[in-house]
């Protein structure tokens, strides 16, 4: 991710000087990465777009109060991420919990060891195919652990600023991360396993 | 005995991709990692998952998402004033 804090304090503060361009400027750079994660915690398109929508809303609202405080990208986020929560507390509580399927299975994930994924040749990895798969294994993650892995390894925000957007510890954000990344692996792991089974049979 | 060590390393992959870990565990964990061919598996796997996340999710909300949202906007913000 390009490290752009200067430029965005910029637009910031031509929007507050009543520069709306300045605003529709920020509103391009950040759309599509904001509405990826709000879909990646709703897993709805339809609802993540009335969260995008109400999201800047509230960061043109809030610009005159935004001091700079920390980077545009973290506020914006975090906004994103609390309407989106509070979107998911009232129609879908059970997945804003802790689950204790990803501590249970957690053992076993971090201990699973096959060749498959590291010999699958990466152009099969992130085929369209490919990236259905890496989708379904984040979105079957309960949320407080989808948004760590999605705001670090998918939106590039360092550990600092991920703890920031989620309110939590930055022991809590690697502890919830380790755990994440080892489910989505393991997920991987079993489906190019079970293709392998198929894949001697295909002609090339 | 084996195992307990390997546990001890395999925990500490995340925070090692994320330069997390100090440098003498560092390298007591890349000798290990050259040493024990399942842990090896287990560090790329992870490795890999993490690549493929960063590079797995398409970035762009599409158009018409895009187009509703300034129109929205637009239509919200142009009334007042920030």
């Amino acid at each position: 991710m390009i490290k752009s804090v200067d430029e965005d304090r910029q637009y910031v503060a031509r929007t507050v000087a009543g520069d709306y361009r300045a605003f529709e400027d920020l509103v391009d750079k950040y759309q599509g990465r904001v509405y990826r994660h709000i879909r990646k915690m709703v897993n709805d398109s339809g609802q993540a777009e009335d969260i995008l929508q109400e999201t800047f809303l509230n960061a043109y609202r809030g610009m005159g109060d935004f001091a700079g405080a920390s980077a545009f990208s973290t506020w914006l986020f975090r906004i994103a991420t609390n309407n989106a929560l509070m979107y998911l507390r009232k129609a879908r509580p059970e997945t804003v919990e802790f689950n204790d399927d990803i501590r249970n299975d957690h053992h076993s994930s971090l201990w699973a060891e096959s060749p498959e994924l590291v010999n699958t040749p990466l152009e099969k990895l992130l085929s369209m195919e490919g990236r259905k798969k890496i989708e379904e294994a984040i979105e079957s993650l309960p949320v407080p652990y989808r948004s760590v892995l999605v705001l670090r390894d998918v939106e590039g925000f360092s550990l600092q600023e991920v703890a920031e957007i989620v309110d939590a510890s930055v022991a809590a954000v690697k502890s919830r991360l380790h755990r994440a990344r080892n489910a989505v692996k393991d997920k991987l792991l079993d489906y190019y396993a079970d293709n392998e089974l198929y894949a001697s049979g295909v002609p090339s | 005995m084996k195992d307990t060590k390997c546990e001890y390393f395999c925990r500490m992959f995340s925070d090692y991709l994320d330069g997390e870990i100090e440098r003498a565990e560092c390298e007591l964990l890349e000798e290990h990692i050259k040493i024990c061919p399942p842990c090896a598996l287990r560090y790329e796997s992870l490795k890999v998952t993490v690549n493929l996340c960063c590079k797995g999710l398409n970035a762009e909300a599409p158009r018409e998402v895009r187009e509703r949202l300034k129109s929205f906007l637009r239509e919200h913000c142009c009334k007042e004033k920030v």
